[in-house]
Order: C-alpha cells, then structure tokens, then sequence
C-alpha cells in the first residue's frame, strides 16, 4: 500500500494512531482553506448593513471567536483523542440511532455551504471569463451552469485521493487565499477611505447596542456552522495539543478577516457581488485575479465539505459498506441540482440558511461540551460508538437520547423566541446576551438536568 | 475467529457486547492504547482557548464598541 493509499480512510472508523499524520502547521494549512472562501463576502456583508467599519470588524471577530470556542471545545477533543469525526462524536450523546439528527444537519448544512461556493465558482468564472474577452455576456447562464458543474467534478475527482487530496489541494491554494487577499483590503482601504468613513449602514436600527449585538450574533453563527467540517479535519492531527491552536487561529481567525472584504465592499461600494467590486476594484486585470482567487478559495473550502459529507454519510447504516465514490456522489449530485435549476433562488436566500445554522449547531455544541466534560470525564466508550444493539451504552431508549432530543428542542425554542433567523425581529435579552449564547446555554443545562435526573439513574448511557 | 469480548480489553471506554469486524475490533484496540495515552486539552491550550476565544473577543470589544 502506497503512502498516498495509506492516508485514505473513506470510512467512519476511528483513524488510527499511525493515519494520524497531521502536524499543526498542516491541520493549521487545511483549516485555514475551508475556511476562507466566499462565505466570508456574505458573512461581511450582513454585518455591513447594521455596523460601520471598526465596530463591525471589532463585533464580527469577538463573535467569530466565541462561536469557534464553542466549535472547538465540542468538537476537537474527541475527535483527536479517539480519530473520529464529528458525527461519530455525537453518538454518545444522541444514542444509536439519534446521531441521525446530526447526519442530517451536517448533510443538509453542507450541501448549502457547497452549493453557495460551487455556483459563486460559476458565476466567478462565467465573470472571469467575461473580463478577459473569452465569451460575450450573453452566454454568461450557460457559463455558470457548465463552471458548477465543472467545479462539482473537480471536487469530486480531488476526494478519489481521500485526505492526502485535500492536502494537496489546500497546500497550492494558501498562496492566492493569503495573498490575493491580502491585496484586496488593502485595495479597499486606500480607494475606498472617504467612502467608508461616510457611509450608513442600510440597515442600522437606531440602537447601537442592537446593532453591535447583531453583529457579535452573525460572528458566533457563522463559526458554529464549523461544526460539521472540523471533525473530519482534525481527526488526523497528531493529538489534541496539535489541533488547538489550528483550530482557533487557523479556522476561527480567518473568516473575519476575510469577512472585512465583504464588510468594507458593502459599505464603500454598496454592492455584495465581489465579481462586481474586483473588477471594480481592480480593473480588467488585477480584477481577473481577484477572481481567481475566489475561484480558488472555494474549491479549497468544497473539497473539505465534501469530504466531511462523505465520512458522516458513511455511518448512516445502509452506506457503511457503500463505495467511496457513491457516497461522494450523494453528497455533490444536489449541489449540482441547485447549480443547474435554482442558483438564483438559493443566493436570493442566503441569509436565510447563515441564521439557521446558529438554531441547531448552538445547543448541539453545548450538548457535546456538558456531556463530554462534566459527565463523561473527558472519556468515551470506543466500542459503543460502533455497535448498533439494543444492548449498547449508547442505545439509550430505543436509540434516542431523550436529554439530547429535549436539549436541541429547549435551544430551539430559546433561539426563535430571542431572534427571528429570518426578519432578524428579536425580544429582550437578545440585545445584552446574543441569541447564540443563551441558546447554547438552555441546549446544555436541559441536558445536564435531563441526564442527571433521568437518564443516569437509569443506568442508560455508559456513565460511570 | 476471536471474539468480540476478547478481542478489545475492558479498559477506560470500552464496551463489550455486540460482535464488531475483526479489522476494526484491531482498530478500536489500537485507537483505545492510543487514546488512554492523550492527556486532551493541556494548561497550555487551556490558556490559548482562554484568550482567543474569551479574554480576546472581550478586548475587541471593548476597543470596537461605536461611541
């Protein structure tokens, strides 16, 4: 077997010790990649329309920050202590068969985090393409279909390689992400100054405190929907130690970084389409590789969301013996449905799936912290993830997990009473606590009290 | 063929029970050796999760908040 052969686990098994091979300075490489894509336009932008600059930037990261603490703390000691990935995770607290909630969030989550990044690699192809004279506009529909479809391919074809191909993938893009980047603020900044200092967030609800609140709340949100990518990644880092600081910096940092492209475009230029304010920006030239560079920073994020899709789809009972490339499959062919059928309609609502992320990922990152540091001492039974009897620890009542079920519902609720995801409508604490953080809060105190008076003493779950 | 209760020792995290694969009977007892070695987070990272994700969003804060 091969070195490249050797680093392939397309299965839902714990890694082991010698698959392990990630360093920090690569897990640092490969997190940084999935995370800086064009997501971070969009993240920037919603934060532009209620905050100026510096409160918007200041507010954007102190949120992005505390959403990848909880991302962290859920999510990278179990996955580097045992090999496992996110989904796998899970199992202990929402029980053989209710981990299934989480197969389905993280595969519903990240066929619309592809889907937004493969059909803006469309249309930032279709406008790279424009720029440099290769076709006209008006075949500019069909360019982007066939520049998805192209992407989806691509992204398909890198996977066949397993880890070793996101690597290696990862590896050439930090360059133009870092970069290109880079080259863009600083663009903006000395263009755009006059701009930016006067301009009015569209937005702005008249309460600052609202609004500087409303940005902290789409940092957390934004680094919460880590939560299904993480785990596939850092199960290959060497030991938890290793994964920490990559995590927090390479993963956590990165977004609103980036994410001031979008807040600084929006506010100078009143436009969030960043083909729009590249060429803008830029020119015909420097505009066409500013494209390149989001051409190349979502193919960079897809390949890692794709990958994390596949692993989870992998537990799911009728796939485990599935080949790799039908589970690869399953996760990309919707993407390339909603490339192909409705691209307009799913940017149109974009907004939409960025809010509903915080709903479920808040209370499933306080569930996992609670369970696995207070109740679990930091250990999990190994075998039990694994085994699908009634007989298991982790079979709980008929597989669910009644505390981990009442936790998501009791964050559910507590998120739509305090913020509206979609009219951003919200009702007090919302603007001195967040949504986010009250959410994760109630998810995990219902499952502690549930697990303590319930579930324990019923001899369920594998506590000690 | 070993069994499923021999093949993986009753160590910190491990069940017994349910019959798994042999190969990833093998897996679990090498992941388990490895994990019963992983102390997880350290005072060290205890300290950077501290600053980047509390002590530093407050100080942005701080230095952001729109007077």
């Amino acid at each position: 077997m091969n070195e490249s052969k050797h680093l392939i686990e397309d299965n839902a098994w714990p890694l082991a010790p010698s698959q392990r091979v990630w360093g920090a300075w690569e897990l640092f490489i490969v997190l940084l990649v999935a995370a800086a894509a064009t997501w971070c336009y969009v993240i920037g932008e919603y934060v532009g329309y209620y905050l100026q600059l510096k409160p918007g930037f200041a507010s954007m990261t102190a949120g992005s920050m505390v959403g990848m603490l909880l991302v962290t703390l859920a999510v990278v000691p179990p996955s580097t202590k045992y090999g496992i990935d996110s989904i796998t995770a899970a199992k202990a607290q929402f029980g053989a068969n209710g981990w299934l909630i989480t197969v389905v969030l993280q595969y519903v989550s990240i066929i619309c985090w592809n889907s937004i990044l493969l059909i803006f690699f469309g249309k930032a192809l279709e406008e790279f393409l424009v720029t440099i004279g290769v076709i006209t506009p008006d075949s500019a529909t069909v360019a982007i279909v066939i520049g998805t479809i192209a992407a989806c391919a691509f992204v398909f074809a890198s996977l066949m390689r397993g880890t070793s191909g996101i690597q290696k993938v990862s590896n050439v893009l930090f360059f133009f992400i870092v970069g290109v980047g880079g080259w863009i603020i600083w663009e903006l900044v000395t263009q755009k100054s006059d701009a930016l200092a006067a301009a009015a967030p569209a937005y702005a609800s008249g309460d600052l405190q609202w609004d500087y609140v409303t940005g902290i709340e789409i940092g957390i949100v934004s680094l919460l929907s880590w939560w299904p990518y993480i785990g596939a990644m850092t199960r290959v880092a060497r030991n938890t130690r290793t994964a920490t600081v990559p995590a927090m910096i390479g993963m956590g940092l990165p977004v609103p970084l980036l994410s001031v492209i979008g807040l600084a475009a929006i506010l100078a230029l009143g436009t969030s389409n960043p083909a729009q304010w590249l060429t803008e920006l830029g020119g015909s030239f420097y505009g066409a590789v500013a494209l390149l560079f989001v051409i190349a920073a979502n193919i960079g994020t897809a390949v890692a969301g794709l990958y994390a899709s596949a692993v989870g789809l992998r537990a799911v009972p009728a796939l485990t013996n599935a080949p790799w490339a039908l589970l690869l499959a399953l996760a990309i062919l919707p993407v390339v449905a909603i490339g192909i059928f409705i691209p307009d309609l799913f940017f149109s609502n974009i907004g939409t799936v960025l809010a509903y992320m915080g709903v479920f990922f808040a209370p499933l990152c306080a569930i996992q912290i609670v369970d696995y540091f207070l109740l679990r001492g930091q250990r999990l039974d190994l075998r039990a993830l694994h085994q699908r009897s009634p007989a298991s620890p982790y079979a709980y009542w008929g597989g669910f997990n009644p505390a981990a079920v009442l936790g998501m519902v009791a964050g559910f609720a507590t998120y739509l009473y305090l913020l509206n995801p979609v009219s951003y409508a919200s009702s007090s604490p919302y603007e001195y606590l967040t949504a986010s953080i009250p959410t994760a809060l109630v998810g995990g105190i219902v499952y502690l009290v549930i697990t303590l008076a319930v579930v324990k003493p019923a001899g369920k779950g594998g506590y000690k | 063929m070993r069994t499923a209760d021999s093949a993986v020792s009753s160590g910190h995290g491990v069940s017994m029970g349910e019959a798994l694969p042999p190969e990833l009977e093998q897996r679990l007892k090498e992941v388990q050796a490895a994990a019963d070695k992983e102390p997880g987070f350290t005072g060290r990272d205890w300290l950077i999760l501290l600053l980047t994700g509390i002590i530093g969003p407050i100080a942005l804060l701080l230095w952001g908040w729109p007077s």
